[in-house]
């Protein structure tokens, strides 16, 4: 038997130091982006009274005052509590929905409508209802941010399901693979990029979602902690409390990117 | 009724019709008889769309038909089965799964425990040269080393019917001669039945006991040519001038149905 010609199990070392580098200088431009972002704030900020915009600086000692005064460590764990209940319940129902939704025709048809309708309509528009429904509860924030995040996900996911290469499938059951186990083996493994890039924008949606029920539906959290504030005219701690929820965005957000990555490795190239 | 005590396969008389979305039945395969022998290496020649892969899928049990006897090893195909295996012309590696997981597959489908397919599968890995790559990814390996994997997964679960829809037409020229040798090596050394589908005259010819020629519109068998190239065949083969006279003659055979797309069915 001839033995085939092995191959280079690894790229060759240029490549990989081309990468740092490349690495290297996206970081040094977003550093530099912030600087010139942070030295604009600075500069246009003005500290003499409470109602004016604040420097960045300002920004910042009010912002640790709010977290050695523990009122911000509190309310962030209250309002991630409805993040974090609202995006499981949207991982745990939204996932299995969008495979039966690819799989059966009957599950399309009848989940279909209602995804177009949570996707097409401005969300606020509905919140009102939800409100009526289950009043200022923390279970009527968890349905905002599900219904915000779990169209993505649904859709998501059908599409990751049904994209898969049907010749995988027949290969699976050429084996003998039963259904389940072609779900578990091939199907679900080739939806995973798919699938992780619903969950990517799904994690925005929710955030947003946990941010404005607590706006509108007040009751609890850094919604209603902005609201209150704001209605003081304490613009330095909105504008403080407000970028604490973009830095966890960030966070979140890099953290679901990098776990996309990681999954779907082998689906680049 | 069964078939003859030694054939591998038999389909007898198989007609196949299929239903398109807007209820129009197309008749695919019309009244087809075809057997492979138990050891004997078959291939399949015909112009596009004449049914080869719809008869292939057929003996692997993933497609039905409408009329007619289809049997493997003397019974009724009723599905797919531990007797037969597969070989995909796109490969059907699984991208996430390392080559000797994939070579696995198979095993792990029919329950064998994971370090008795790990034996199982390295050993094939080494008879088809990738002895050194069980931990690679596919899309590391060229088309010719993932069609490799892709034998190795066929001939892990230890069949005895081997079915092989263009396993190499996604392969360069070269390569794909290495393979052919190859392949008929691995072929001599067990005792699988071989259905062997193909576009290539001289790849039909060079490995095969009987070439099977099809027509289309509907698919039927036309003409079945024995190949008495003695074996064991080498690359000497190839310019032994009864393998250029065969090759010539499918090809007579072939070159009508494909200048003139009717012809074939008037006649
Ligand atoms: N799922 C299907 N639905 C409807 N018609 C089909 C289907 N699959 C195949 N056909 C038709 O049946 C006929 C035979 O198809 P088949 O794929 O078996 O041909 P083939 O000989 O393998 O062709 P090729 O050489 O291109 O691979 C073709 O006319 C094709 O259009
Ligand atoms: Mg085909």
């Amino acid at each position: 038997m001839v033995a085939a010609r092995p191959a280079r199990p690894r790229a060759p070392r240029w490549r990989l130091e081309s990468m740092a580098d490349r690495r290297l200088g996206r970081l040094a431009i977003r550093i530099a982006a912030l600087v010139l972002f942070i030295g604009i704030w600075q500069a246009a900020g003005d500290d003499s009274i409470n109602l004016l915009f604040p420097t960045f600086t300002r920004t910042v000692s009010v912002w640790w005052d709010l977290v050695e005064s523990g009122v911000l460590p509190i309310t962030l764990l209250i309002t991630n509590q409805t993040l974090f209940v609202g995006f499981l319940i949207v991982l745990v129902l939204g996932i299995p929905i969008g495979i039966f939704t690819a799989r059966i025709k009957l599950m399309d048809k009848i989940v279909s409508p209602y995804l177009t309708f949570l996707v097409a309509i401005p969300m606020i528009a509905i919140i009102p209802v939800i409100q009526a429904l289950l009043g200022l509860t923390f279970a009527a924030r968890v349905t905002v941010v599900v219904l915000f995040a779990i169209p993505y996900v649904v859709i998501n996911t059908a599409v990751a399901v049904r994209r898969v290469d049907p010749v995988l499938t027949e290969m699976a059951f050429s084996f003998g693979a039963s259904r389940l186990m072609t779900l578990r083996d091939v199907v679900l493994p080739a939806a995973v990029p798919g699938m992780m890039a619903g969950i990517r924008i799904a994690l925005g949606q929710a955030l947003i979602g946990m941010v404005v029920a607590e706006l509108t539906i007040v009751g609890a959290g850094i919604g209603s902690l902005i609201a209150d504030l704001q209605g003081r005219f304490r613009v330095a701690p909105v504008l403080a409390v407000a970028c604490s929820i973009v830095i966890e965005g960030i966070i979140l957000m890099s953290l679901v990117e990098w776990i996309e990555r990681r999954l779907g490795r082998w689906s680049k190239q | 009724m069964s078939g003859k005590a030694d054939a591998a396969i038999s389909i007898r008389s198989v007609s196949k019709y299929y239903v398109s979305g807007n209820g129009k039945k197309t008749k695919a395969l019309d009244s087809v008889d075809l057997t492979v022998n138990r050891g004997e290496f078959v291939s399949i020649i015909g112009p596009s769309g004449c049914g080869k892969t719809t008869m292939l899928k057929m003996v692997g049990g993933i497609l039905g038909w409408d009329h007619g006897e289809v049997e493997v090893l003397g019974k009724a195909v009723e599905g797919p089965g531990p007797e037969r295996a597969t070989v995909f012309q796109s490969f059907a590696l699984l991208p996430w799964m390392t080559v000797i997981d994939n070579v696995s597959f198979g095993l792990k489908v029919r329950g064998v425990a994971k370090p008795e397919r790990y034996n199982i599968a390295r050993g094939l890995l080494k008879s088809v040269g990738l002895g050194d790559f069980e931990h690679a990814y596919p899309r590391q390996l060229s088309g010719g080393m993932q069609q490799r994997v892709g034998l190795a997964r066929a001939l892990a679960v230890s069949p005895q019917v081997l079915l092989m829809d263009e396993p190499f037409s996604a392969i360069d020229a070269q390569t794909r001669l290495i393979l052919q040798t190859d392949l008929l090596d691995i072929w001599s050394k067990t005792d699988l039945s071989v259905l062997f589908i193909t576009h290539a005259m001289d790849e039909a010819v060079f490995l095969s006991d009987k070439v099977v020629i099809m027509g289309a519109r509907p698919g039927h068998v036309t003409e079945v040519i024995d190949v008495d190239l003695p074996r064991p065949r080498n690359e000497a083969t190839r310019r032994d001038s009864r393998f250029v006279e065969l090759t010539g003659r499918v090809w007579d055979r072939l070159r009508g149905m494909i200048t003139d797309p009717n012809a074939d069915v008037a006649a």
